[in-house]
């Protein structure tokens, strides 16, 4: 409770440097892969296609050379939620899921406990999705540095502006936001510590904790709202003196080109996962 | 504020309320314990719901878009590593907050904004959880157990910090204009 | 004034910022101190030297996790279980940037935090806020219930330095507090904070980097660079060896400087002044012998 630290040890997906072959794709690429896969994965529910899709993802995982040791410490303190989750769900989700074209069986029935062929099937393959998902996130965040990520993103969506869809204004907005979060960080802890200093208590105890732990929270995060908006407001006036003006007739300082690592991957993700949707529904198991 | 598309301050407010909402999100300062056995409410969402009713529906829904990706890209359950469950929900977020807003606005602003404020919440809630029933994370009967804890006191803390916030900036009346001591 | 025992004492003060994580930061490496009750204490040092960090252990923000030890008023920092809300209503730090400090809507509800968090009544937190803003130059009635965001820099100094009085702390901690504020009005609260260190036995540490000011307020300095102590002594005695001071990356007051080189040119003897009105007396006995 009285460590202001924490705010330093903000890791927005940490980038971690590096020259394996993942690190040196094209953002556009790999925001691409993510997008492919994501959609495989949310498509398919069969046990072999989760385990094939968990295979891939690891490839790529040992492709980046990142630790996979690093990747799953993130979800550590979060295991005993999702085991008690886990169990919930296969104890007494019997009868709320069932898989596309399988029929659930009910192997246990005890009292409220109802354990199917079917809450097998969902704790196990959400499980697996997890993970998948997991490894395609950390992958993209550590082997991207914001401002790839961010031009990838824009170069993504400026085609669509024709059809008035903002990617450039989008891809701004994304990029202040990353700009901003240490900034208010620092705010914050700046305001935490002028609060603690002053005799707030940091950190409620007791019965009333839900009331304590608002006053303190409202005490707190308005202050940081106000900050930001008044930053906000410089921001904005200072761009308007530069005649600032977004858009399609911006120039860029840096400019991606496919190279050919780029083409097989991209080609291959999408053959991939086009493949993984088409056969949903054809995997033996 | 009645122009059309983005101008300089839409860009400015958007992105920089989405720096809090992610801040919320990685500090978990988000989080308020509460005193049921669903653990955590969340104001993540606030950001969006005052970005809606500040700046419009467009700047709301990309506070809550960006908020949803961060939300994914960090989750670490399996729920909310699911994109139509974590991003999806909360491109409405603000949507909802600003059309409320501004179609109470006239009767009297500070009920406005807190209806704004628990139509936002709701908004989130609802769809979080409509979506995890039908993506199979849940069952029916859980979701309406977690949407009434965590709802409730995310709807009263939400209320109190949009009210709080919006009034200290637009220097609108709460009743109070004066210091206490 | 060294007849009392060290208020606070800090010994061989090590920190480092983010232990254990690839950001890993050394902020101190090795700080000792010693400062007595009723004293004014100039810390001094290039930015990132550390200051900040020290003077944050002394209220307890940071707490000794490492080597060394800090002792303040006769309680060790280390211990978890000292009561911290009673250290830090007895150690008052304002920080740098005091703009950024203030987080309530009206001047008289944020100088009145620290007073309602003690659960005062408030007849006597509006006696504290009162007297506070009086301290500080700040009249009760007319800025009690104005915006915070509308004061200037300097009255929003003031406001957080008031903020921070209302506790009634025995030491005042003034981080970079007075720095960027127009020449009157920082002359103005140098001269109130030291009135208060005079009337009250106020123990103030004063964290600055303009040599000036150190010259003109304190009684002994400290110089912390790369987080260690590297000089220590009364005012004159650290001002009386420019070279050092430069190689930290700071130097000595204007009309310090000017009295060296006069020495150094032979025209008097080497002295070191500490203030406008020692350096005027040493010009013009100059100025009268090369008269006569």
């Amino acid at each position: 409770m009285e460590d202001f630290e924490f705010l330093r040890h903000i890791t927005l997906g940490q980038y971690l440097p590096g020259d394996s072959l993942v690190h040196r794709l094209d953002p556009r690429v790999k925001i691409s892969v993510m997008l492919f896969m994501t959609v495989a994965i949310t498509f398919n529910v069969s046990y072999l296609a989760n385990i094939i899709l968990l295979i891939v993802c690891l490839s790529f995982v040992l492709l980046s050379k990142i630790p996979l040791g690093y990747i799953l410490s993130g979800v550590k303190p979060a295991l005993p939620f999702i085991i008690v989750l886990a169990i919930l769900q296969l104890l007494f989700y019997g009868d709320a899921f069932v898989p596309y074209g399988t029929e659930s069986r009910t192997i246990l029935r005890w009292g409220w406990v109802h354990v199917t062929s079917g809450s097998v099937q969902l704790v196990v393959v959400s499980t697996l999705r997890f993970l998948q998902l997991l490894f395609l996130a950390s992958l993209l965040t550590n082997t991207t540095t914001i401002s790839d990520l961010t031009s990838g993103m824009e170069a993504m969506l400026s085609p669509f502006s024709r059809v008035g869809l903002p990617g450039h204004e989008l891809a701004l907005v994304g990029a202040i936001a990353l700009r901003f979060v240490p900034i208010l960080a620092e705010q914050l802890e700046i305001i935490m510590k002028a609060q603690a200093s002053r005799g707030a208590d940091l950190g409620a105890k007791g019965r009333l904790r839900f009331i304590q732990t608002t006053r303190q929270m409202v005490a707190l995060i308005v202050p940081l709202f106000i900050d930001a908006f008044r930053r906000a407001e410089d921001l904005i006036l200072a761009m308007e003196a530069r005649c600032y003006v977004g858009g399609r007739h911006r120039t860029k300082r840096v400019r991606f080109r496919f190279q050919r690592a780029d083409y097989i991957a991209y080609v291959l993700v999408l053959l991939f996962s086009a493949a993984m949707v088409a056969f949903r529904n054809r995997m033996p198991f | 504020m009645e122009q059309k598309g983005f101008t300089v301050r839409r860009i400015v407010i958007a992105g920089v309320l989405s720096a809090i909402a992610i801040l919320l999100g990685a500090t978990r300062l988000g989080f308020i314990p509460v005193p049921t056995a669903a653990g955590n409410a969340t104001i993540m969402h606030v950001p969006a719901i005052i970005g809606g009713i500040m700046e419009g529906w467009v700047v709301g829904g990309i506070i809550g878009f960006i908020f949803g990706i961060f939300s994914f890209l960090q989750a670490t359950i399996p729920l909310f590593k699911d994109p139509l469950v974590a991003i999806f929900p909360r491109i409405f977020i603000g949507i909802t907050a600003y059309f409320t807003y501004v179609g109470l606005k006239r009767f009297n602003e500070y009920v406005a904004l807190i209806v704004a404020a628990a139509v936002g919440t709701l908004t989130n809630t609802v769809l979080v959880l409509t979506m995890a029933v039908v993506r199979g994370y849940m069952a029916p009967g859980v979701a309406l157990g977690v949407g009434i804890t965590h709802g409730i006191p995310e709807i009263i803390v939400a209320c109190i910090l949009v009210v709080a916030v919006v009034a200290a900036w637009k220097r609108v009346e709460t009743g109070r204009g004066r210091s206490k001591v | 004034m060294d007849a009392g025992r060290p208020i606070i004492q800090v010994n061989d003060l090590h920190h480092r910022y983010l232990r254990g994580t690839p950001l890993e930061v050394v902020a101190l490496k090795g700080v000792t101190m010693e400062i007595y009750e009723g004293e004014m204490v100039g810390i001094i040092g290039r930015s990132g030297a550390g200051k900040s960090t020290l003077v944050q252990h002394f209220n307890g923000l940071i707490r000794p996790r490492e080597r060394g030890k800090v002792i303040v008023d006769g309680e060790d920092l280390a211990d978890p279980d000292i009561d911290i809300r009673a250290l830090r209503q007895k150690v008052g730090l304002v920080f740098q940037y005091p703009e950024q400090q203030l987080f309530e809507r009206f001047v008289g509800d944020d100088i009145a935090f620290g007073p309602l968090k003690m659960g005062l009544p408030m007849e006597e937190v509006r006696e504290r806020v009162r007297e506070a803003m009086e301290m500080v130059g700040l009249d009760f009635g007319r800025f009690k219930d104005r915006y915070t965001f509308t004061l200037s820099g300097g009255e929003m100094r003031r406001a957080a330095i008031a903020g921070v009085l209302a506790l009634r702390p025995k030491i005042l901690i003034l981080d970079e507090s007075t720095s960027g504020v127009d020449p009157r009005s920082r002359k103005d609260l140098l001269g109130r904070i030291d009135a208060l260190h005079r009337e009250r036995g106020l123990t103030v540490i004063f964290v600055s980097s303009s040599m000036e000011d150190v010259a003109e307020l304190v009684d002994r300095v400290y110089v912390i660079d790369d987080g260690r102590t590297v000089m220590s002594g009364t005012t004159r005695e650290v001002f009386s060896r420019p070279e050092e001071l430069i190689r930290y990356g700071l130097g000595v007051p204007q009309v310090t400087e000017i009295v060296h080189e006069l020495a150094r040119r032979g025209k008097i003897p080497f002295t070191t002044v500490v203030n406008v009105q020692e350096g005027k007396e040493v010009v013009w006995k100059i100025l009268n012998s090369s008269a006569t």
